[in-house]
């Protein structure tokens, strides 16, 4: 059966009928064309016919259906077409293609239309018509498709015309049909995430289906790139749109720089999850969201400062900026007003520099934790040696009858062993014979009453809010209804960041860095000299002491002769504006550590000559830091 | 034409700085000026610290001990033109416990005294209305304490709105003893002017700002309240300085002494020559950034530039000085600047090579 008998000329819209007509009326004639060819198993025939080619009306078909972003891949060339049907790029009125509609002679002569199942009629064609689709097919099969993958480079286009030229290559590439399958499968895998999701048990065929497609969206997810997965998916849009392809490649901003892989993604990942109110880090959806929110509208960014840092931050803009240079390793959150240790805060930034712990959490009571956490290890002479720590619970032991001294981190970190309510635990079984899982609730003055069953029973901190300072917090140990006075707490916040006292390099903030994290110190007395240490040490960060006041004149005041706040902070590269004005991007610890700030040589320099002045060893206090 | 902006530029460039003000005297004392910590105007008075953590009080050649400390102990003194009382913050952790949100010890004496008298715990200190009162900030607490320093049972404290920025600072002036205007941060961070009476034990919004981008900046000149509401860097909200009579304190009654389209830093001195208040202006050009002290008399409305040092950003006074704190120096732009009255001569200043 030819195929002009399945159709009947009066059944076709005119030039003039209207495409839906057109399409409403190609739709049932589909239907009523599979259902006759599907009848007809010709497949023995198709191996031995002549002049095999794609059947018009199933051609017309693919026209209606299929996404018409993938068309420019195609040429005069059949085997482009072979491909986008072989990736699944193409589809008909049933949706992805099982069966291909053909026309072919047979070995009689008759011309006859047939339906035939796409893999076998791909390996026909391949093997006839198109060998390099066939090898390219092989490469790119689950199997083999990390190392093919692996041997191309995909690029950023470096200018408008260098754009245009790599797009016009793509276009008639015999890999595109392969590239382009990456974003669909990964866009069709999260659709298919969302509904199993939400589907019953019972549905267990649909399931089977979505796993599979889910599956593979999970093969490109692990063996591609961000960048690659943006930039394929930027591409196989924009196919038919070199201008949008284009523009797109020529913004030069942190977050598109972020999306497409060439800047980290924690540099978004923060300040997207603040955006978006999100309590785990941002997919890869959001993260484009965020993007071009901070890109259309700067202002958003302004609001965003970790919730206990100095407030307003920078507009994205401004932001983006600094971002594009600036080096810290920021995968993590902190919460300085918080922690309210200065110190502390700038030893966890430092420590998280160079050891890129990741710590992803909205938890204040588990920010402050990791900030003490990591800062009590830092600061640790050797692996369990924390006399240098200033903050100890002292007991009378009563196996050695005399006063022994434990190290603690304020807080309940049960992930730390020198966890205030863990060290409590240990003093509590040793002296009370309480059992391990007696662990001690911090509660404050307000809100503990031992009149309330709560309280009557257990162990309980109870510290006076009102008589807290930032580094001093009087409580009382309360187990099992009574106090206990044996307990006590000794020793302040207090750290040495830099030595304050002569002789004493080794107990101080920075020699406890340096051999911790094995790192080299280099003085930094001019902004030449910064400038060329961060030339040199493109991982290198700087850090020091200088006056708050001086640092952010346009927000804190001196009133007094000699006033000066010290304050520790991080600088780790250089910005250089329109008017070629050098800056440097700089943190402070009550800065967001995702929203640095620029500062002027000018008032970093009066900043560390004041608090020079004042400090008793009149020590200068900007050193670069590289390992 | 070439030749003549050649010429121009070249005036510009070299023979311009040849007639540029010099640098303002550097404070001297008999004490090293990092050590000294309030000089009276003729001298008479010196408070300084030692190394092992003392607040002294020199005068007439004889040292007495005003307060005690481990070594490191850090001491801060305020004073206001009564010349009545003074008020001194004692940190005791100045070296080794670095936090923005500290409260230190606080404590009153009388102006030239020895004898102190803790008042409390807190942040920013002020004396006011001819040194009967006193104010602190405990950030801790959020809230502003005023102290009546002749009688300890007077005080009374607000608490402000501020939740969204946890190193604000508010800046407080007392109009009388039952009325105070204080600056504070609305839940989206902009700033306002509350007034707060003490008989109502309630406050009042008197004015607010326009984005979290800016500052208010409060002063007490004669019988106006100067507000002053100055821009970030990093914003385009310009500067204005208003006047609003304290007796007719309503928002109506403003009026508008200066206005600027660049961001000026500000740090108001108000309580210094008659007529004239001062603050950092911005001079910055693309090219340079510049901030310097300007005099302004509300008056006349003249303005003078002050100081030639490009960083200029910090002033307040000190009994009859006007001083700037910039590169690890103390300049005295009004008043007497040299204490060493047997001492030798005052080194000549570099010129800028030192920045």
């Amino acid at each position: 059966m030819g195929p002009s008998k399945l159709l009947s000329v009066e059944n076709i819209p005119g030039l003039l009928g209207s495409l839906l007509e057109l399409q409403r009326s190609h739709n049932g004639q589909f239907d009523k064309y599979v259902s006759v060819l599907e009848k007809n198993d010709l497949k023995s025939e198709f191996f031995r016919a002549k002049e095999i080619r794609i059947d018009p009306f199933f051609m017309r078909s693919l026209i209606f259906y299929s996404d018409e972003m993938y068309f420019p891949i195609l040429t005069e060339d059949q085997c482009s077409l072979y491909a986008l049907i072989e990736n699944n790029l193409l589809k008909t009125r049933e949706g992805n293609i099982r069966n291909v509609g053909v026309v072919f002679k047979t070995k009689e002569g008759r011309q006859i239309s047939a339906l035939i199942e796409k893999k076998v009629f791909l390996n026909y064609v391949y093997e006839n018509e198109c060998q390099n689709q066939k090898d390219l097919s092989v490469l790119f099969s689950p199997k083999n498709f990390p190392k093919t993958f692996k041997t191309f480079t995909l690029s950023r286009p470096k200018t408008y015309s260098a754009c245009l030229e790599q797009l016009d290559k793509v276009k008639k590439s015999l890999n595109t049909p392969y590239l382009c399958k990456i974003p669909k499968v990964i866009k069709e895998g999260k659709i298919a995430d969302r509904i199993l999701s939400s589907i019953g048990n019972n549905e267990e065929k649909k399931m089977l289906a979505l796993s599979k497609i889910s599956r593979e969206k999970n093969y490109y997810l692990k063996n591609t790139s961000l960048f690659d997965q943006n930039y394929l998916n930027h591409l196989c849009e924009n196919l038919d749109n070199p201008k949008n392809f284009c523009t797109f490649f020529r913004a030069d901003d942190a977050w598109s720089k972020v999306i497409f892989g060439d800047l980290p993604t924690y540099k978004l990942d923060f300040k997207c999850m603040e955006y978006l109110k999100l309590i785990k880090l941002p997919s890869k959806d959001q993260l484009n969201l965020c993007a071009n929110k901070f890109k259309e509208n700067p202002q958003v960014c302004e609001p965003l400062n970790g919730g206990n840092t100095l407030y307003p931050s920078y507009p994205c803009d401004k932001l983006s900026t600094i971002l594009k240079v600036s080096h810290l390793k920021t995968n993590f959150r902190d919460c300085p007003s918080k922690i309210d240790n200065d110190s502390v805060t700038n030893i966890y930034r430092i420590f998280q520099h160079f050891y890129e712990k990741k710590e992803v959490t909205t938890d204040v009571s588990a920010c402050i934790n990791n900030s003490y956490r990591e800062a009590l290890n830092v600061l640790a002479r050797s692996d369990g040696d924390y006399s240098n720590w200033p903050l100890h619970m002292c007991f009378t032991d009563p196996k050695k009858s005399k006063e022994e001294c434990l190290p603690y981190v304020p807080g309940s970190d049960m992930e730390s062993p020198v966890s205030e309510t863990r060290v409590l635990n240990q003093i509590l079984q040793s002296t009370k014979g309480a059992s391990r899982k007696e662990i001690c609730t911090l509660v404050g003055t307000k809100e503990y009453n031992p009149v309330k069953l709560e309280y009557r029973n257990g162990c309980f901190i109870v510290f006076d809010t009102s008589a807290c300072s930032s580094y001093y917090c009087p409580r009382k140990i309360i187990y099992r209804n009574e106090e206990l006075k044996n307990i006590r707490y000794q020793g302040q916040g207090t750290i040495n960041y830099f030595p304050n006292i002569p002789g004493k390099a080794f107990d101080s903030a920075v020699g406890a860095l340096k051999r911790k994290l094995s790192v080299r110190f280099e003085e930094l007395r001019s902004l030449s000299e910064i400038v060329r240490f961060f030339n040199k040490y493109k991982k290198g960060i700087a850090h020091g002491i200088g006056c708050l006041e001086d640092f952010y004149p346009y927000l804190f005041k001196k009133n007094a002769l000699n006033a000066c706040r010290p304050i520790p902070f991080i600088i780790d590269g250089i910005v250089k504006d329109a008017n070629q004005k050098t800056w440097m991007s700089f943190r402070s610890t009550i800065d967001d550590v995702h929203g640095p700030h620029l500062i002027h040589w000018n008032n970093l320099f009066t900043s560390l000559k004041n608090y020079e002045e004042i400090h008793p060893l009149k020590t200068w206090t900007l050193y670069g830091i590289e390992k | 034409m070439v030749l003549k902006n050649s010429i121009l530029i070249f005036f510009i460039l070299f023979v311009g700085p040849l007639f540029a003000q010099e640098d303002p005297p550097v404070l001297f004392a008999k004490q090293p000026p990092s050590y000294v910590r309030f000089i009276s105007k003729d001298g008479t008075y010196t408070y300084y610290v030692t190394r092992s953590g003392s607040l002294m009080l020199s005068t007439n050649y004889q040292a007495s001990e005003v307060s005690k400390g481990d070594p490191g102990t850090n001491y801060l003194i305020y004073a206001s033109p009564a010349r009545k009382m003074l008020l001194f913050t004692k940190d005791e952790n100045f070296l080794d416990f670095m936090s923005q949100r500290e409260a230190n010890t606080i404590f009153k004496m009388g102006f030239g005294k020895k004898n102190a008298e803790k008042i409390g715990y807190g942040t920013n200190p002020k004396l006011h209305l001819d040194d009967t009162w006193s104010s602190y900030f405990n950030i801790q607490e959020n809230s502003i304490f005023f102290q009546n320093l002749q009688s300890e049972a007077l005080k009374f404290k607000i608490k402000i709105n501020n939740t969204i920025n946890p190193y604000f600072i508010p800046q407080v002036e007392m109009l009388d003893k039952d009325t105070v205007v204080f600056t504070d941060l609305s839940k989206e961070g902009i700033p306002g002017v509350s007034v707060f009476s003490r008989a109502n034990k309630a406050s009042n919004l008197l004015l607010k700002g326009t984005s979290p981008f800016e500052k208010i900046e409060l002063c007490l000149k004669d019988d106006n309240l100067l507000i002053g509401n100055f821009g970030f860097e990093s914003s385009k909200s310009g500067t204005t300085l208003d006047l609003i009579p304290i007796k007719k304190l309503k928002i109506g009654n403003k009026t508008n002494i200066y206005k600027s389209d660049k961001q000026d830093i500000g740090n108001l001195v108000c309580d210094f020559g008659k007529d004239l208040i001062y603050f950092i202006k911005n001079f910055s050009s693309n090219i340079n950034q510049v901030f310097e002290v300007v005099s302004f008399n509300i008056s006349t409305k003249e303005e003078k530039r002050l100081t030639n040092l490009l960083n200029a950003t910090q002033i307040f006074t000190m009994d009859d000085k006007l001083l700037l704190s910039a590169f690890g120096k103390t300049y005295v732009l009004a008043g007497q600047s040299d204490y060493q009255k047997d001492g030798f001569q005052k080194e000549p200043e570099k010129k800028k090579g030192k920045k």
